[in-house]
């Protein structure tokens, strides 16, 4: 296989691929055992009404109306992890920044849940950047945890993308404001690409990649 | 017997609620650490049923402080696809069980039944 990426860099990836899986698994995990729950006691309500105990008919539409919502639930988390999975194809070298931007924020949702932070994108549509989608989506990962690392629970991660000259430029920004550190150049798979801590917040600055 | 259920996802800790309610067991639940403390503080209960992963006060820290507030609760901790480390940290710091998600009642009950300690954690 010809990656063409040197091998620390690869590494780099890797553990990010890993980070990434390993939360959109537990999120599905998490939907399949409320799902299970709630079919359980819908299986033990209807073994009661066999024996002469009449369920309650609200109740029950109530659970099988929540069974089909966290199906739904489930069935998008699948979806964001296999849109992500596809990032890595080695023969799509062009990524349009905000719909990976936007697919990376829904995979991101879960460790945001964890540190009790919201989440909000405005992006508008860029050029697209001629790299591989999963490199652009390992930058933007690298700056959300370094953006929510700093985070109080109860804070909002805002997230703004827009066109420059050439290129794009991204902020990550914490509201109520905290100051925000760089993720190191040799932590990212784009060493290209500027990142730096601005104001309270992290900017991306992309030029010779659209 | 009473048990506290502690899950930050309310529809889980409500249904497993609902279920121990149909075999007449006593329960409470919390979507919290804190607020499981907060119950423990008032109420006694013979188990704790407590998930590892949760926002604020997670599992882990919430084993040490349950200890400290109640020590002879007992605890099974609920775990999605945990590291064994979690686990092995989660037993030195006083989980007397663990239980892998989606949960099997019938599992749960029987562990609460038993007083034999659970002999092995996963690898």
């Amino acid at each position: 296989m010809n990656h063409n990426l040197p091998e620390e860099r690869l590494a780099r990836l890797l553990d990010f691929m890993g980070k990434v899986t390993a939360s959109a698994t537990h999120e599905i995990k998490n939907e399949l055992a409320v799902i299970n729950e709630q079919s359980r006691l819908l299986q033990e309500m209807l073994a009661m009404a066999e024996n002469g105990r009449e369920p309650d008919p609200a109740r029950l539409g109530q659970l099988i109306g929540r069974v089909v919502v966290r199906v739904g639930q489930a069935d998008q988390a699948v979806r964001r992890l296999n849109a992500f999975a596809h990032g890595a194809d080695l023969d799509r070298g062009q990524t349009d920044a905000a719909h990976s931007l936007q697919k990376i924020m829904g995979l991101f949702q879960r460790p945001a849940d964890m540190k009790g932070i919201s989440l909000e994108l405005a992006a508008e549509q860029g050029p697209a950047l001629q790299v591989r989608p999963i490199l652009w989506e390992q930058l933007v990962w690298a700056c959300l945890e370094k953006t929510a690392e700093r985070a109080a629970s109860g804070s909002k991660l805002r997230v703004g993308m827009s066109k420059r000259e050439g290129g794009l430029r991204v902020e990550f920004c914490l509201e109520p404001p905290a100051p925000v550190e760089a993720p190191p150049p040799e932590s990212l798979c784009l060493p290209e690409v500027q990142v730096r801590a601005e104001g309270d917040g992290l900017l991306v600055l992309t030029t010779p990649l659209a | 017997m009473k048990v506290l259920l502690i899950d930050d996802e309310k529809e889980l800790v409500t249904t497993l609620s609902e279920r121990l309610d149909l075999r007449h067991i006593a329960n409470d639940w919390a979507t919290s650490g804190e607020e499981g403390l907060e119950l423990i503080k008032r109420h006694a209960y013979d188990w704790v049923v407590i998930d590892l992963k949760m926002p604020g006060l997670g599992g882990l820290e919430a084993i040490q402080r349950i200890k400290k507030t109640s020590p002879s609760t007992r605890i099974i901790l609920l775990t999605g696809h945990s590291a064994a480390e979690d686990l092995d940290h989660a037993l030195e710091l006083g989980a007397d069980r663990y239980l892998v998600k989606p949960v099997d009642i019938d599992v749960l009950l029987s562990l609460m039944q038993t007083d034999k300690a659970q002999e092995e954690w996963p690898r």
